[in-house]
C-alpha cells in the first residue's frame, strides 16, 4: 500500500517535472530570433506562403495558445517536421533511438557489473596491491571525460592494434537482421545470424566501454567505501560470533545493504550515459539519437531539438523512479513516503 | 577584540592546513593546480610561440610531430600545440571561476529561502523549478541551452550555469531543513532577529563546508562540461584556443597526427585530476572539524 502511494506521488511529481520541462523547451524555442515559418520554408519562399505557414503554425496567436497547440501535438507524438532531415521528427526518433538505447543499455550493464565486481574485489583484498591498483585506476576513471576515453580507444584499438572496428554499428557487407526490437544484438540473435551478432558485438564494445568507464569507476569506489563502512558495524560482528560462514556474511549480509549507495549512483549514472553518448557517438560515428541530437543542435532545428530533449527528459525521470523503487526494496528502512 | 579575531583566524587556517596537508595527494593536487594557474596567467611569457594562440597559419610547419622545437608538435595550420594548450588553460579556468561565481550565490540563496520557508508558497515555486532543471542530465541541459545561443565563451558560461545552479539549491535546501530547528536558530528567532540575520548569519555559516567541498569538485566538472560543449562544436569557436575544440580537431586526424588530440585531452584530465585531489583534501578538512 505504501509502495503504491509512493509510486503515485513520484509519478505526480514527475509529471510536474515533465510539464515544466516542456514549458522550458517551448520558451527556449521562442527566444530564438527569426521567424520559424520563414526558417522552415527557406529564404526564397514568397511572403504569401510564409504568411499561410504562419497561420498553419499558429504563430500569430498568443503564446499560451501556441503552447497548447504545440503540447497537444507532442502528446500525440507529433513533434513537427525536422528542418535537417526534412522528415517528421517522430520518424527520425524511431530510426535513431534504438541504436542509442542499445549502446546505453550495453554500456549500463558493463558499468554496473564492472563497478560492482571491482568494488567487491577491492574490498576483499583491502589494502593490498590489488586494492591499490583498482583505487588508482578508478580515480583516474572518474576524472577522465568519456570523450577522452573514446579517443584513446580509437587510437589504441582502432589504429595501433586494430582488433575492433571503429565506425558505425555493423560492417558494410552485412545487412541488418529483420527488425523486431530495433536492438541489433537481440534482433540478430532472434534471427539466429551469428556472424551479424559477432560483428555488431565487436562494433559496440569500444564505444560502450568508453561510455561506461567513468560510471564504472565511481560505482567501484562507492561499493568499496560502503562495504568497508558496513564491515565495522556491530551486526557483522554478531554474525561472526554466531559462527555464520565468512562467505555468507560477505555476500549476503554485507553486500546487500552496501549496495544501496551504489544503486542510487547507478541510477543517476545510467541517465548520464544518455548525455555522454552525445560525445561518444560522435567519435565512433554511431548512428544514434545523440549524434542526431548534435546535428540538429548545430543546425538549430528547433522541432527536432525539443523532441530529443523531451524524450531524454522522460527517460531520466523514469530512471529516477525506478532507482527509488530498487533502493526501497534493498533497504526497507528507507521511508518511502518521506 | 580585533587582534583576538585575527589570532583565532590564524589558528583556524593553521589547523585547516594541517588537516588538508595530511593527505599528501591533496598537496600534490594543489601544487599542480597552482602551477597550471601560473602557467595560464604567464602564458605570453612562458610559451615559445604566443602568436600561435590566435589566427596564425604557417602551412610549412604544419602537422609536425613533437620534437625539441615543438614540444607537443604542431596542428595542421602549423601552430605550436604547447603554446595553444597553455593559452587554452585561460578560458578553461575562467569558465570554472565564472560559473561558480554565478551558480553558487544563486543556488545558495534560493535554497536558503526555500528551506527556511518550507511548505510555503515560495518553497514550492523554487523547489519545483529546481526539480524541472534537475529533470535532465546536466550535459544535455547545457547542450540544449547552448544550441539556441550563439557559440561563444559567454554563452557557454550561461549554458553551463543553467545546468549547475539547481544542485546547489537542492544541497542548501536539504541542509537548511535540518539546521533551522536547531536551538540557536530558534533562540535568535525568539530574540526577534531579522530574517536576513537568521538566514545569513545563523544558518548559512553552518552550510558552508559542504558547499565549499562541492565547489572544488564542481570546478573540475565545469571544465569537463565546457570542453564537452566545445568538443561537439557548441562552445567557443576557432581560432580561440579551447581544449575541447582541439580534441575534436585532433580526433579527425587520428592516428597519424595523434598529438593534436592526445595532449589537449591529457591536459583536461590533469586539470580535473588536480581539482579532485584538492576536493578530497577540502573534504578531509571539514569532516575532521565536525568530529
Amino acid at each position: 500500500m505504501r509502495t503504491i502511494k509512493f509510486l503515485l506521488k513520484r509519478l505526480a511529481l514527475s509529471l510536474i517535472v515533465l510539464f515544466g520541462l516542456s514549458v522550458m523547451i517551448f520558451i527556449l524555442g521562442r527566444v530564438v530570433p527569426g521567424d520559424p515559418a520563414r526558417m522552415s520554408l527557406g529564404a526564397n519562399a514568397p511572403q504569401e506562403t510564409v504568411d499561410r505557414m504562419r497561420q498553419q503554425m499558429h504563430l500569430d496567436e498568443p503564446l499560451v495558445v501556441q503552447y497548447g497547440y504545440w503540447f497537444s501535438g507532442i502528446i500525440q507524438g507529433d513533434f513537427g517536421k525536422s528542418l535537417y532531415t526534412k522528415r517528421p521528427v517522430i520518424v527520425d526518433l524511431t530510426e535513431f533511438f534504438p541504436a542509442t538505447l542499445e549502446l546505453v543499455i550495453f554500456s549500463g550493464l558493463l558499468m554496473g557489473l564492472g563497478g560492482l565486481i571491482l568494488g567487491i574485489i577491492s574490498t576483499k583484498f583491502n589494502n593490498t596491491w590489488v586494492d591499490n591498483i583498482i583505487r588508482i585506476v578508478s580515480y583516474l576513471g572518474v576524472v577522465t571525460p568519456s570523450f577522452v576515453f573514446a579517443i584513446i580507444f580509437l587510437l589504441i584499438f582502432g589504429y595501433l592494434w586494430p582488433i575492433f572496428p571503429t565506425m558505425g554499428r555493423l560492417s558494410q557487407y552485412l545487412s541488418f537482421p529483420p527488425n523486431h526490437t530495433g536492438l541489433l544484438l537481440i534482433d540478430s540473435l532472434i534471427a539466429g545470424e551469428w556472424e551479424t551478432f559477432w560483428n555488431g558485438f565487436s562494433h559496440i564494445i569500444l564505444p560502450a566501454i568508453a561510455l561506461a568507464l567513468g560510471g564504472m569507476s565511481q560505482e567501484a569506489r562507492i561499493t568499496r567505501s560502503s562495504m568497508l563502512d558496513n564491515m565495522s558495524k556491530d551486526y557483522i560482528l554478531s554474525h561472526r560470533a554466531y559462527g555464520i560462514p565468512e562467505k555468507k556474511i560477505f555476500y549476503k549480509y554485507l553486500l546487500k545493504p552496501s549496495l544501496i549507495p551504489t544503486v542510487t549512483v547507478f541510477g543517476l549514472d545510467f541517465a548520464v550515459l544518455f548525455g555522454n553518448a552525445f560525445l561518444v557517438e560522435m567519435v565512433f560515428n554511431w548512428p544514434g539519437l545523440s549524434r542526431y541530437g548534435i546535428n540538429v543542435m548545430l543546425q538549430k532545428d528547433l522541432n527536432a531539438i525539443s523532441a530529443v530533449i523531451i524524450l531524454l527528459g522522460a527517460i531520466f525521470v523514469l530512471m529516477n523512479i525506478v532507482t527509488d523503487l530498487v533502493v526501497s526494496f534493498l533497504d526497507p528502512r528507507i521511508q518511502l513516503a518521506d | 577584540m580585533k587582534s583576538n579575531k585575527f589570532t583565532f583566524w590564524k589558528e583556524n587556517v593553521g589547523r585547516s592546513w594541517y588537516k588538508f596537508s595530511r593527505n599528501k595527494l591533496s598537496v600534490i593536487g594543489l601544487t599542480l593546480f597552482i602551477l597550471l594557474i601560473l602557467a595560464a596567467i604567464l602564458a605570453p611569457l612562458i610559451t615559445p610561440y604566443p602568436k600561435h594562440a590566435g589566427n596564425f597559419v604557417d602551412l610549412i610547419t604544419g602537422s609536425q610531430a613533437p620534437d625539441a622545437r615543438h614540444l607537443m608538435g604542431t596542428d595542421i595550420y602549423g601552430r605550436d600545440m604547447f603554446s595553444r594548450i597553455i593559452f587554452a588553460l585561460r578560458p578553461a579556468l575562467l569558465m570554472g571561476i565564472m560559473v561558480l561565481a554565478i551558480v553558487v550565490p544563486i543556488g545558495t540563496i534560493l535554497g536558503l529561502i526555500a528551506g527556511y520557508y518550507k511548505g510555503k508558497f515560495g518553497d514550492h515555486i523554487i523547489m519545483r523549478l529546481t526539480d524541472v532543471f534537475l529533470g535532465l542530465p546536466p550535459l544535455i541541459l547545457a547542450l540544449a541551452v547552448s544550441s539556441i545561443l550563439k557559440p561563444t565563451l559567454t554563452n557557454s558560461m550561461i549554458a553551463v550555469s543553467v545546468a549547475f545552479w539547481p544542485w546547489y539549491s537542492r544541497l542548501v535546501y536539504n541542509m537548511v531543513i535540518s539546521i533551522k530547528n536547531e536551538h540557536y536558530v530558534i533562540s535568535s528567532e525568539l530574540l526577534g532577529e531579522s530574517r536576513v540575520h537568521i538566514l545569513f548569519r545563523e544558518i548559512l555559516p553552518n552550510c558552508l563546508s559542504p558547499i565549499f567541498t562541492k565547489m572544488t569538485l564542481d570546478f573540475g566538472w565545469v571544465i569537463i562540461m565546457t570542453a564537452s560543449l566545445s568538443f561537439v562544436g557548441l562552445g567557443e569557436q576557432p581560432p580561440d584556443p579551447s581544449l575541447g575544440t582541439m580534441v575534436a580537431e585532433g580526433a579527425r586526424l587520428l592516428p597519424d597526427k595523434w598529438w593534436v588530440a592526445i595532449y589537449p585531452a591529457f591536459t583536461i584530465v590533469l586539470l580535473v585530476l588536480s581539482l579532485n585531489l584538492i576536493g578530497d583534501g577540502v573534504r578531509d578538512m571539514f569532516t575532521a572539524t565536525e568530529e
